[in-house]
């Protein structure tokens, strides 16, 4: 089974393209808008998961 | 003052809206990709179907359209039925995909129902952006 980090990579990735198709209107706009939305949704998780942290035991 | 030619209508495609959204959900990027948006729709169709074989290899649970449950029985359960039949195809081959069912007692079951309910919420989005394709909305 993969790892709970790698499952939020792939999770944040594919959202990040469906995203991306949705909203944005061009190829180009389109990269950008996933990279960026990507790299949110990583951010944020490892964010939130560090601050579960201190409940987790 | 506004741009004329940005508030120009798209040209509606050929095929019939409700068609369109019908494929669309029944096969995730299906709807684009009648439409010659090939990118898009392949790019839904990589995405919507790795979450959701990924959630099947998981062993989420995939809640039943059919027969419904009842909402007023259990809501959660109802809503987490719309969300999986969001996946069109990809819901009624569950058991085909993964047979051996639901697995809750580890957290990777839980993850799996989380990302198919997603993933089905997610196709509906798409089968609203290709309905708005096929009448001239969008590009």
């Amino acid at each position: 089974m993969a790892s709970h980090f790698a499952l939020m990579i792939f999770f944040a990735l594919a959202l990040s393209v469906i995203l991306a198709g949705l909203i944005r209107a061009s190829g180009f706009e389109r990269i950008k808008y996933a990279l960026r939305t990507f790299a949110a949704f990583v951010v944020v998780g490892i964010i939130i998961a560090w601050l579960m942290y201190p409940f987790s035991h | 003052m506004s741009d004329p030619a940005a508030s120009k209508p798209q040209s509606k495609t050929e095929i019939s809206p409700v068609l369109i959204g019908v494929l669309a959900w029944l096969v995730p990027g299906l709807g684009h990709l009648v439409q010659r948006r090939w990118a898009r729709g392949t790019a839904f169709f990589l995405a919507i179907g790795g979450l959701v074989i990924l959630s099947y290899h998981l062993r989420g649970v995939v809640f039943s359209i059919l027969p419904p449950v009842d909402p007023r029985v259990d809501p959660l359960a109802f809503l987490g039925a719309l969300g999986d039949a969001g996946n069109g195809i990809f819901y009624f081959l569950a058991h085909r995909i993964e047979s051996s069912g639901p697995d809750i007692s580890r957290a990777a079951g839980d993850y799996g129902t989380r990302l198919l309910a997603a993933a089905g919420v997610a196709n509906f989005l798409c089968v609203v952006d290709a309905c708005e394709i096929a009448i001239g909305r969008k590009a």
